[in-house]
């Protein structure tokens, strides 16, 4: 309810991407499809109520102005909400076993997993196409992730998933993300004044604590909840925005032993310090997965275990680059873009600004593609 | 109602005639005509089978009719008691003995063609090698115009659950499995063979027509048994060829030079639905 962004209506004249809705959906939009409507331009409304008996939906503008919706014949009118159905039917046949109800990767198989299936309630996949100071993934990002696999974990591939499912399930996929930071956000604001530890030091009764907490609550939710689902619908509009997709400067260099001998150096030397996690020949066994860390979330408090953490709170090894299994992909682009904007949620860092050089990224990426050919190729 | 039973042991029989003749014209028995020439084989040796199974089942029946009708009425003769008898015993052990010892040596040659390497038709290719793991097929093809290694190479090309064939000669593919027992099944081209965690087994086939065929699991793999759904598509050679020069550009795309979906893997998912 409290998610804006996908119950939104979106009206596009984009024939194929209105296939998705079920039957329901047809019955709602022919109704809105009377009405006339301007060309060529895609606008997309909040979806203010829905009166089932009478089948009237009424729509918000973006500043929650009650809006008219012009839609001429011919005008294709797709609501989201009939998408996330069909999305959440196939999410919950195909993926709730391992990433749960509700998406916090906690099915029931989850738990024989040595890797954990991925819990979207923070917002964060690990494998994204965006740059490093966007923090969500793009739509494109999760159909490729879906449809491809994660090699070297228990995610498998969707390939003959026919595309709109797919899609309907990265819909529902967004929407779990959604709501998982929408409650997390809910619930940061609410611990500011009334964290379990604050209500036991107050001293007021109970009654008093409860009336306070509800007026702050019709004073101030409607506003906080606006302004969280404004700050969901940016942060994961960008994601989709073509800008933000890290695009090489120059096209990759050519793996030359020149050019692999030059990313070898940076992955050894002190610029880039990839061999202090991914280990001197690239075996995801370097110092740093020895050292005692910070636990994720908490600074300042050691973990009694060695070893790197995601914000899972998962201890994540570093990629053994030797076996040749590249989870987020093996394009030189895929391996570019974990270079340059890191792996989100991990200790994997951006480098896209210290390897600023032309050239020196795909040098590193050259690199990392031959590690597992190196002793075939007699090399260094 | 004295005729019932031996009526009702006659209409078995009929009714097995009956589907036997019908069945094949219905796809009752397959999914489809056999798409590969040893698929036929293996076709023409399950009717084999059949032919013979039901001649011994409608005979038996239609003996057993033939007592039950006569004893219907027959209030005075004595029936011949014949337990214990040896001549009958050895009989009846020497006849199936006998069929039993013919099929195993009929299908013989298409055994041995299908699953001794030795006996792979003259000119059958690798084309991939399948890797089955809990759910999917990972599939490696040599770049195009290489030869597939038994090793994995710089230039391999990768894909899932999506293997691309040239049709009309012998291909193989290095089956093996990265978990549990799987089995690379294609109903269509009447192949079927387990793939075994730690052995390399080489699997060939020849699909007669272009077009797209089933890839499932045969074997109770584990809870997602289900997902481990493929697909081989057969094509003519330039077809084939042109399928892993789009994979191969596709695998190389560095963000820059080439249009980034290709259309080998999966389809495009336009940055404009995404707004």
């Amino acid at each position: 309810m409290f998610v804006s962004s996908p119950s939104s209506v979106t009206e596009s004249n984009d024939e194929s991407s209105g296939e998705d809705g079920a039957d329901a959906s047809d019955a709602r939009t022919s109704e809105l499809a009377d009405t006339s409507s301007g060309e060529g331009e895609s606008e997309s409304y909040r979806v203010a109520s829905y009166d089932p008996a009478s089948r009237l939906l009424s729509v918000v503008n973006e500043n929650g102005v009650p809006a008219q919706l012009s839609v001429a014949k011919g005008d294709n009118v797709q609501i989201l909400g009939p998408a996330l159905q069909e999305g959440r039917n196939l999410y919950l046949r195909h993926c709730m076993h391992c990433h749960g109800v509700s998406g916090d990767g906690a099915g029931p198989t989850a738990q024989y997993f040595k890797v954990k299936p991925r819990d979207y309630r923070q917002g964060v996949v690990k494998f994204t196409s965006t740059k490093a100071n966007v923090p969500r993934p793009s739509r494109d990002d999760l159909f490729r992730i879906v449809k491809l696999g994660v090699p070297g974990t228990y995610m498998p591939s969707f390939m003959l998933l026919p595309d709109e499912e797919v899609h309907a399930i990265v819909e529902y996929v967004r929407w779990l993300a959604m709501r998982g930071e929408m409650e997390r956000k809910l619930n940061a604001w609410l611990s500011l004044d009334y964290s379990k530890e604050a209500v036991a030091d107050m001293e007021e009764p109970a009654e008093e604590i409860e009336s306070a907490f509800a007026e702050a609550w019709a004073d101030e939710a409607s506003d906080n909840i606006t302004q969280f689902s404004e700050e969901l619908q940016m942060d994961w509009q960008e994601a989709d925005k073509e800008e933000n997709v890290v695009v090489p400067p120059t096209e990759r260099v050519p793996p030359s032993p020149e050019s692999i001998e030059r990313g070898r150096k940076l992955f050894q030397g002190n610029k880039a310090k990839c061999a202090s996690c991914h280990g001197l020949t690239g075996k995801g066994n370097g110092p740093s997965t020895e050292s005692f860390n910070d636990l994720p979330g908490q600074p300042g408090v050691k973990s009694d275990k060695a070893g790197l953490f995601d914000i899972w709170g998962n201890i994540v090894k570093p990629r053994n680059l030797t076996a040749g299994v590249f989870r987020g992909g093996r394009r030189p682009i895929d391996i570019y873009r974990r270079i340059h904007s890191g792996i989100k949620g991990t200790p994997m860092q951006a480098f896209g600004s210290t390897l600023n050089k032309e050239g020196e990224i795909w040098d590193v990426v050259n690199y990392v593609l031959s590690i597992p050919f190196e002793n075939k190729q007699g090399g260094h | 109602m004295n005729k019932f039973w031996p009526i009702f042991f006659m209409f078995w029989p009929i009714l097995a005639i009956v589907s036997f003749v019908i069945a094949p014209g219905m796809d009752w028995w397959f999914p489809g005509p056999a798409m590969s020439p040893l698929g036929e084989q293996i076709d023409n040796l399950f009717y084999l089978i059949l032919v013979i199974v039901a001649v011994t089942f409608v005979g038996t029946h239609v003996a057993l009719g033939y007592v039950l009708w006569r004893g219907v009425d027959n209030k005075d003769q004595k029936a011949w008691f014949s337990h214990g008898s040896h001549n009958l015993e050895i009989l009846w052990s020497i006849a199936p003995a006998g069929i039993l010892m013919f099929i195993s040596l009929y299908q013989l040659d298409v055994w041995m063609e299908f699953r001794v390497k030795t006996h792979f038709p003259e000119g059958t290719t690798p084309v991939a090698e399948v890797t089955a793991r809990q759910f999917e097929w990972r599939i490696r093809y040599p770049a195009p115009g290489k030869k597939l290694m038994t090793t994995p190479q710089s230039d391999d090309l990768y894909t899932v659950n999506d293997l691309h064939v040239p049709f009309g000669r012998p291909v193989s593919i290095r089956l093996r499995s990265m978990d549990v027992q799987h089995a690379f099944f294609l109903p269509e081209l009447r192949v079927k063979q387990d793939a075994v965690p730690g052995a390399v087994i080489p699997v060939w086939f020849e699909a007669s027509k272009p077009g797209e065929y089933d890839l499932t699991c045969a074997e109770l793999c584990g809870w997602g048994h289900y997902k481990m759904r493929g697909r081989v598509f057969a094509e003519n050679e330039s077809g084939f060829e042109q399928y892993l020069e789009t994979l191969q550009a596709e695998q190389n795309f560095d963000g820059v030079t080439q249009p980034e979906h290709t259309g080998a893997q999966i389809a495009e998912y336009g940055i404009e639905d995404s707004q």
